[in-house]
């Protein structure tokens, strides 16, 4: 897809009008989804905890985790791996 | 768009057999999906598009024609042909990248043409977006494999080449960051790859390396 768009973005404007709600790469949980916060400042949704598969048929929930140096972000996590804060 | 991901780490899939795990598995993707695999040498838009690119200086003809597959639509250009082991693309990288394009079908079929084209096309952010929820199919599939996660930086820094801005690459990051909390739990996110890693347990078990 990369190169289709280098052949069309030279033609045309990028237009955004958008009011920024978020700080950029701030993260959230928004019930079942995993949000982060894009370069316009608009919540942009990276996974949906509702469509998770694996771990044993767990279900799967939206809640904060430690991350390497990224510190605290916003995953889906194992139900019981959620603690019930910091949404 | 993808080039290979490199592979790290685990031992290389090779020989007949593996050969026809790999024509296997894209059949079944293929089907899964009604897309069709072609040979991207062969296919006039492409060597127009490489020539277009080339003459912009964007990128060079024929890196563009050998090193990357090009996904419009439900046509998947590719630089080599599944299950052979020749032009610098592994057979491990071309089962991985195979779920990567059709992670993008999952993502047209889902927005629909007018939503995806013009955020892919038009939007650095939109663009940069699409190509983390696809590289997050690159997390799947290497943990599924080895038990490891990739670096969500490294995947995130192939956005360089995707004409995206470096706060969008940054925001990719962040995303494949996100999920890699998910995957490290053995969460599997994308469609495609939930696909075919349950095609891939079935099938070739073998393959994982995991301790």
């Amino acid at each position: 897809m990369r190169e289709v768009f280098f052949l069309l973005a030279f033609l045309t404007p990028q237009l955004c009008s958008c009011v920024p709600v978020c700080d950029t790469k701030e993260t959230r949980c928004n019930g079942s989804l995993v949000e982060t916060c894009d370069s316009n400042g608009q919540w942009q949704q990276v996974m949906n905890c509702a469509e998770v598969i694996g771990g044993d048929g767990a279900a799967w929930s939206c809640c904060p985790a430690r991350e390497g140096d990224a510190g605290l972000v916003h995953a889906c996590l194992p139900a019981d791996e959620c603690t019930g804060g910091g949404r | 768009m993808n080039a290979e991901p490199k592979a790290i780490g685990h031992s290389p899939l090779t020989g007949a057999e593996a050969s026809e795990l790999v024509r296997a598995f894209w059949d079944f993707m293929t089907r899964e999906y009604g897309t069709r695999a072609i040979a991207k040498a062969n296919a006039v838009e492409m060597k127009l598009a490489a020539q277009a690119l080339g003459l912009m200086g964007v990128l060079d003809a024929e890196a563009f024609l050998r090193g990357c597959t090009t996904t419009i639509g439900r046509r998947i250009y590719v630089p080599f042909e599944p299950g052979r082991e020749d032009g610098g693309w592994s057979l491990w990288g071309q089962l991985a990248v195979c779920v990567h394009e059709h992670q993008h079908v999952e993502q047209l079929d889902r927005d629909g043409w007018l939503k995806f084209a013009g955020k892919y096309l038009l939007s650095s952010a939109g663009r940069a977006a699409y190509e983390a929820e696809a590289y997050r199919c690159d997390l799947e599939l290497h943990f599924w494999r080895t038990g490891e996660v990739l670096d969500p930086r490294s995947l995130a820094a192939k956005l360089k080449h995707y004409a995206c801005t470096s706060t969008d690459i940054e925001v990719a990051e962040k995303a494949l960051t996100m999920s890699a909390a998910t995957v490290r739990r053995g969460g599997i996110v994308n469609r495609a790859s939930q696909k075919a890693i349950a095609w891939l347990n079935v099938h070739a078990p073998a393959l994982k390396e995991r301790a």
